[in-house]
């Protein structure tokens, strides 16, 4: 046995390698471009390339300012900044409402007003402790080769119209976020049981022609892309207006009867080293030339209204209505466990059983 | 004077009645604020206990498990307090956790020990609906606990549902009432404050009014004082009036005692010149020294008026200036006694004194000498040879009770009933008495006896003679005490 110890040896090593790989998150550092440097260790859910064009741009206007974004999923942004509540980063950016209103509520957050901060909406921060910066919407998207002449549905009555009607198309065609793995899936789900009262046609009805669970929008959108799927429900508009971008055989739909927002949300932790630096990029977030730079460096939907009309973006606020995922202690339910597993049995019993 | 000025009026009612208000003010104030506070308190209070019922009801049992559906209408009451945190925890049966904070209700029971409080109101029978207030992670926090039991066909669980919201909005709601009342209560103040002002003026101004028309008046003018004041004001008037009726009456008395006294004393003068006038002419050696003899009685006599008149002055200053002090009436009187006896027994009068020792007065001893002498001299001009004057002290009781009475007693030919009233006027002298004296020595007696409070009286003494009785008012002596 003998000859083992070094195989062993090595074993361990690799293993304790790998670990350090996976705790000691590596940062994408953007270095100072000026000597003067100080840094601002920002925790973000969101993906290195969609977000480092516009730390860049933050930069350009903070040149002194190094800054350390650590990619992570939204739920390790939150479980990661839990793990060492004494050693935060400087700002959460996270897009799990749920997880970043949890924070606030269970006092981890600091409060933060300014001029740019107070021209936020209401719905658009809460306790001043957490500041939405970007929202998204969830739209319907459609394989055009399977809607051929037909319109593209506008409201969910239409859509479970449209499924009852050309049902045989359908059955297998629907895909949905996995609400048992994708947290955005599952807020955007609990959202939907609490605002529709087409809730429980559509659980049926999509129950009964045997929708797919994915785990990412790109594995939607691509199988709807090469119409493996006909519909795609309440996916991300950011990810569906870029894949239809490349794509012209996805027709993107915002519901009328409502729309699902969500926000991505920035936090700064309590004991945040450098909680002037993060105060500064705040307010860069939410201003006029940040929201501008959002607008045109990511396919982030600015906040700002000014920003939006100037931009011209696809979204038309003024068609359908905005239903905002609540930001603040309503969405508390939706995050109770209790409830959860409510909805999820409830989800599973009338989906799993079709897969 | 050494009267010190006081406060002013106007000072002295401003300081009560603002003193006053602010007391008021403060009493009003901190009621309010009791009173918001406790509002605050009430009506969010009921939205944690609508939220907690709402939750019971969405708590059911399916297959033998607790299962809490939590209604998102709640949360959404909740969060109408838009700032507050929340936390909740609902446990079953002895705190095993349902959902929510895990650990929260384990925390705060210990926590809160037993200062939980009984709602105020009950919803419905066999529910129990507490509160408690107090920090949770460094923010202060309001809990409600409700526990109730869940039955099923064989079985029961207990259900206790935690909720806890920090107070922001409460204090809130309270500080805008509190602010509220604040500015009503400092309206209400300087209203008040201004109202006061002015009524003090009013109250104030027939003060004032009176000085002016004080002020403006000539010495002479000692008409009364005739203005319609508030009825608090018009005692004063009235008194301020007597005082000056009584100046007047004073001034009069003044003028005409001074017209006596120049009358008294030119007459003498008067005589003391035509007699040395007379003397002058006259050759007969017998007859001038006779009329220089009268010129020598005349001059003693004028003598002893104004030694009298200047005693009277004395006096005068003294009753002024000089407070009384406890003396022995039994030692004045012998001294006085032995002082007059020599002279006394040169006119062949003899002088006897018996008395109680140790009868003390209140008194001046100076004043009560003189008084005690000019009766003493009075008694002896008008006794016979060889006969007695009878000085005595005694303890008197009456029915007010004890008092030292002197008395002086002459056995002379008296004076009539009709005259006895006059004895002690001024200048007064009995018809015909050719004896000489000043007619002051009585009525400064008299003087003297009044300023002591004691009554002098003038009594027949048997066979005949005249007795001067003067009852103090007593001082105990030492043994009495």
């Amino acid at each position: 046995m003998r000859f083992l110890a070094p195989v062993i040896k090595v074993l361990v090593l690799i293993y304790l390698m790998s670990c350090a790989c996976v705790s000691a998150k590596t940062p994408l550092v953007f270095p100072a471009k000026s000597t003067q440097k100080t840094v601002l260790k920002i925790y973000g859910g969101a993906d290195k390339m969609e977000i480092a064009p516009f730390l860049s741009a933050y930069q350009k206007s903070h040149p002194e300012v190094q800054i350390d974004y650590y990619e992570l999923s939204t739920y390790g942004v939150y479980r990661e900044f839990l793990a060492d509540v004494k050693n935060p980063p400087d700002v959460l950016l996270s897009s799990a409402m749920n997880l970043q209103v949890k924070l606030v509520n269970d006092g981890y957050a600091q409060p933060y007003s300014s001029e740019y901060t107070n021209k936020l909406p209401a719905w658009g921060k809460w306790r001043n402790e957490v500041f939405g910066f970007t929202y998204e919407t969830a739209v319907i998207a459609f394989n055009k080769d399977f809607l051929g002449k037909e319109v593209a549905p506008s409201s969910r009555n239409e859509l479970l119209e449209l499924i009852r009607r050309r049902s045989e198309q359908i059955k297998g065609r629907i895909g949905i976020y996995d609400i048992t793995q994708v947290g955005i899936g599952y807020l955007l789900w609990a959202h939907d049981r609490e605002q529709s009262s087409s809730y429980g046609r559509m659980l049926e009805s999509f129950g009964y022609h045997s929708t797919r669970v994915f785990r990412r929008s790109a594995d939607i959108l691509k199988a709807l892309s090469t119409g493996e799927l006909n519909i795609g429900y309440n996916i991300l508009s950011s990810y569906a207006r870029t894949w239809a971008a490349q794509h012209p055989n996805i027709v993107v739909v915002q519901p009328k009867d409502y729309t699902s927002v969500i926000m991505r949300s920035a936090i700064i932790p309590k004991h945040a080293k450098n909680v002037l630096e993060a105060q500064r990029f705040i307010d860069y977030l939410v201003s006029v030339q940040g929201q501008t730079d959002m607008a045109n460096f990511t396919n982030f939907e600015p906040i700002n209204n000014e920003v939006r009309v100037k931009q011209k973006h696809l979204l038309d606020i003024s068609e359908g209505q905005l239903r905002p995922v609540p930001l603040g202690i309503e969405i508390l339910v939706i995050d109770d466990q209790m409830k959860r597993q409510i909805i999820i049995q409830e989800w599973e019993s009338a989906l799993i059983e079709y897969l | 004077m050494n009267s010190k000025t006081l406060p002013s009026i106007r000072r002295q009612l401003l300081t009560i009645t603002i003193a006053l208000m602010v007391i008021i003010t403060l009493i009003t104030y901190f009621m309010a604020n009791n009173y918001s506070k406790n509002a605050a308190k009430i009506s969010y209070d009921r939205l944690l206990a609508s939220a907690a019922l709402q939750i019971f009801e969405n708590t059911n049992i399916d297959y033998h498990e607790v299962l809490v559906d939590l209604p998102s209408a709640t949360f959404e009451t909740l969060s109408m307090a838009s700032n507050d945190r929340l936390v909740y925890q609902i446990t079953q049966n002895k705190g095993e956790h349902l959902t929510g904070y895990e650990g929260l209700y384990g925390h705060i029971l210990q926590k809160a020990g037993d200062q939980w409080q009984r709602a105020e109101y009950d919803p419905r029978d066999n529910l129990l609906i507490q509160f408690w207030e107090g920090d949770y992670k460094g923010e202060n926090f309001r809990f409600i606990l409700l526990s109730d039991k869940l039955y099923e066909v064989g079985e029961s669980f207990d259900v206790n549902i935690l909720i806890g919201q920090t107070t922001q909005a409460r204090d809130q709601l309270a500080y805008e009432m509190n602010l509220n009342v604040i500015q009503m209560v400092i309206l209400t103040f300087i209203i008040a404050i201004v109202l006061i002002l002015i009524g003090v003026n009013q109250i104030l101004r027939p003060i004032y009014s009176i000085n002016k028309k004080i002020r403006k008046r000539s010495p002479t003018d000692l008409r009364p004082i005739d203005m319609s004041v508030p009825k608090e004001m018009a005692d004063l008037i009235s008194t301020i009036n007597h005082f000056i009726s009584q100046l007047e009456v004073s001034l009069n008395h003044l003028k005409r005692f001074t017209g006596e006294v120049a009358h008294q004393i030119r007459t003498p003068l008067a005589g003391l010149k035509s007699q040395a006038q007379n003397a002058i002419e006259e050759s007969d050696e017998k007859t001038r020294t006779e009329q220089l003899n009268r010129v020598l009685y005349s001059t003693d006599l004028l003598d002893s008026t104004v030694t009298q008149l200047l005693n009277q002055a004395t006096l005068a200053h003294r009753f002024h200036s000089q407070p009384l002090i406890t003396l022995s009436l039994p030692e004045l009187v012998k001294s006085v006694c032995r002082d007059v006896a020599v002279s006394a027994i040169q006119r062949g009068v003899i002088i006897t004194y018996q008395g109680d020792e140790n009868l003390m007065i209140s008194g001046d001893s100076f004043a009560l000498s003189q008084m005690l002498r000019n009766i003493l001299e009075n008694a002896i001009k008008f006794s016979p040879q060889n006969k007695e004057v009878n000085v005595s002290t005694e303890l008197h009781s009456t029915e007010h009770g004890y008092i030292a009475r002197l008395c002086v007693a002459d056995q002379g030919v008296g004076v009539p009933d009709a005259q006895k009233q006059h004895v002690f006027e001024r200048f007064y002298k009995s018809k015909g008495d050719p004896r000489a004296g000043s007619g002051l020595g009585l009525s400064i007696a008299k003087e003297v006896a009044q300023h002591h409070n004691a009554a002098i009286k003038l009594l027949d003494n048997t066979p005949s003679g005249l007795i001067f009785e003067i009852n103090f008012p007593l001082m105990l002596t030492e043994d009495e005490h």
